[in-house]
């Protein structure tokens, strides 16, 4: 395995999660136009006369991305849904770091054992997003509560979620560290579990955990994703009766797919900007896990022999 | 646990997670939970089952028959898991051995890192692709929708449901085959004078066959999930429309969600005991090699 190949990737990655960060805390103030501005009807002076220009118009230098049915600039929407899209499931990610990470470090660290099973088999038919979604079901759709609110309750509901496996997985890289002899010289020298954990464990998985991080941010969009596509957007979705019509309230990048996702035969261009921006953000951020990964690859390569 | 604890497990979590939409609401600006409202869902299907009521359920205006009306969906989920899950692991295995035979790292990595691209993304980008086609040549290379249950979509649905899972057994196969193509008994194999390509039948096709089996479950529960999308957005009558499309939108109605979560958990035990029985079969004829 080449050593650059998983750096490039890295870096490639790690500069679109920059930008994607720089979208998620300023997306609102770098918006090219303000969250209520719509041009439903447009009136245009060209050489050949005056034009009248319908929402939803195309992608143009006015526009860059098009506008939605409503006249909405696609380009701001996605700018100002950024937060709830790359910051929420970086912050969900996080949170299921923490606490699956540190559960995981505390029973890998206890005691030498087998591998360490996360996973229930008797829920194993079930996809996790029909759990999100029977949960939320009762609360999202035309939701009294705030956006943040909704927010916080789903995300926590997918933090808790991811912890299982996650605890698992580095459950069982810490016991197997736990067992090498620098941590075993640690034990019988009379270092405590929480020493071990922290002084002698934890350094060795910094680069598995911000793999794992990557990862689990990749997973967490996936999840939303999943769940737009059922009309259950993250932080509230609104619905209206004529037309029938599910609409996401934050405008993050899942909702704002899954609101138009009748529009493949007709203005694709609705539909496929978020959807290109989704996906940009799932391919940022496993750019980095793979990178991270080849490069912990790398450095223990084992060469086939055939 | 035991298999049949398993079983009653599940059966007790499919009961819960079905009443949860009843049991928890929104009131007044807070969220309520109603486990009294829970518990009566749970009993009233389970009198149900006995009285034959819970086998009915509300479609606009008519009352149906959940038993008549589940045998074709049924079938047709699980032609389409069937099939692809088939051609997953046929896919997956035979590219996974052929890269790392050939050494092919870079369309590996290419090929393993789009493991992360989502099914529904997958299904929208094979659906817009097609439209352009069609608008740009006039020529229909597949249905994007089912219109009706006589004029399926048949190539970009199975597309969708092979290609995610694949990805993802091409990446538990290349990693493996990898490994065991660097370990020692590789090694011996070759100072005996065997030949490359009955290195990799005999000796490495029949530890990665072992992996893939190992994985069959969440393999299992990864399509399971595709199927949900896949019949959602390509309009397939299936049975996971009975949960999403009937069961929630005008009325949630618990006893046809709770059959068709049954259905469902029968379907992942059909699509586990498809894929057990066809990669036993591969072993059996790999070491009979």
């Amino acid at each position: 395995m080449k050593h650059g190949a998983g750096t490039y990737a890295l870096g490639v990655g790690l500069l679109m999660v920059g930008v994607l960060l720089v979208l998620a805390v300023a997306g609102p103030l770098l918006a090219p136009y303000p969250r209520d501005y719509s041009e439903k009807i447009l009136t245009v002076e060209s050489p050949e006369g005056t034009k009248i220009l319908y929402a939803p118009q195309p992608p143009s230098l006015r526009h860059p991305l098009g506008t939605d049915r409503w006249g909405y600039d696609l380009l701001s929407l996605i700018f100002i849904g950024a937060r709830y899209t790359v910051g929420a499931a970086l912050l969900i990610a996080l949170a299921r770091l923490l606490l699956g990470g540190g559960l995981g470090l505390y029973l890998g660290s206890r005691r030498e054992g087998g591998e360490i099973r996360a996973s229930s088999t008797f829920l194993a038919g079930v996809p996790m997003f029909v759990v999100v979604y029977f949960v939320m079901m009762g609360i999202n759709f035309d939701s009294p509560l705030s956006p943040p609110a909704l927010a916080l309750i789903q995300g926590g509901l997918m933090t808790i979620l991811g912890v299982a496996p996650l605890a698992g997985a580095v459950g069982n890289k810490a016991r197997a560290l736990r067992g090498s002899p620098h941590v075993t010289a640690a034990i019988s020298t009379g270092a405590g579990p929480r020493r071990v954990a922290g002084r002698h464990i934890l350094p060795l998985l910094r680069e598995d955990l911000l793999q794992m991080l990557a990862h689990e941010v990749v997973l967490v969009l996936t999840l939303l994703g999943q769940l737009a596509i059922f009309d259950l957007f993250f932080g509230g979705t609104e619905r209206t009766w004529d037309p029938p019509m599910y609409w996401t309230v934050t405008h993050e990048w899942a909702g704002m797919v899954g609101q138009e996702r009748a529009s493949i035969q007709a203005n694709q261009w609705t539909v496929l900007s978020p959807l290109l921006c989704f996906a940009l953000a799932i391919l940022a951020f496993q750019l980095v896990s793979t990178g991270l990964e080849r490069r912990t690859r790398s450095t223990y390569a084992q060469h086939p022999h055939v | 646990m035991t298999k049949a604890a398993v079983v009653v497990l599940g059966i007790v979590a499919l009961l819960l997670i079905a009443a949860v939409p009843d049991g928890l609401v929104v009131r007044e600006d807070r969220v309520v939970f109603r486990p009294v409202v829970m518990a009566e869902d749970i009993g009233g299907y389970l009198q149900g089952i006995v009285t034959g009521e819970a086998f009915r359920y509300q479609e606009r205006w008519h009352t149906r028959s959940f038993l008549a009306q589940a045998g074709d969906r049924a079938v047709r989920s699980l032609v389409y898991l069937g099939l692809s899950a088939l051609a997953a692991v046929t896919v997956g295995l035979l590219t996974g051995l052929w890269l790392t035979a050939r050494r092919k790292d870079g369309i590996r990595e290419a090929l393993t890192s789009m493991a992360a691209v989502p099914d529904f993304v997958l299904a929208l980008l094979l659906q817009i692709g097609v439209v352009a086609v069609y608008r740009w040549s006039g020529y229909r290379v597949a249905r994007v929708v089912s219109l009706t249950d006589a004029e399926p979509a048949v190539l970009l649905p199975l597309l969708t449901l092979t290609l995610v899972p694949g990805i993802s057994v091409l990446r538990t196969v290349s990693a493996r085959a990898h490994m065991a193509a660097a370990a020692d008994h590789t090694l011996v194999a070759k100072a005996l004078g065997m030949s490359r390509r009955r290195i990799y039948l005999t000796r490495l096709t029949p530890i990665v066959l072992g992996f893939v089996r190992a994985d069959i479950p969440r393999l299992a529960g990864t399509m399971l999930g595709n199927l949900f999308i896949v019949e959602y957005l390509f309009n397939i009558r299936g049975v996971t429309t009975f949960v999403i499309t009937r069961g929630l939108i005008g009325g949630y109605q618990y006893d046809l969600v709770m059959n068709a979560l049954l259905l469902i958990a029968g379907l992942y035990a059909a699509v586990y005991l498809v894929l057990r029985l066809y990669l036993g079969a591969l072993e059996g004829a790999v070491t009979r090699l």
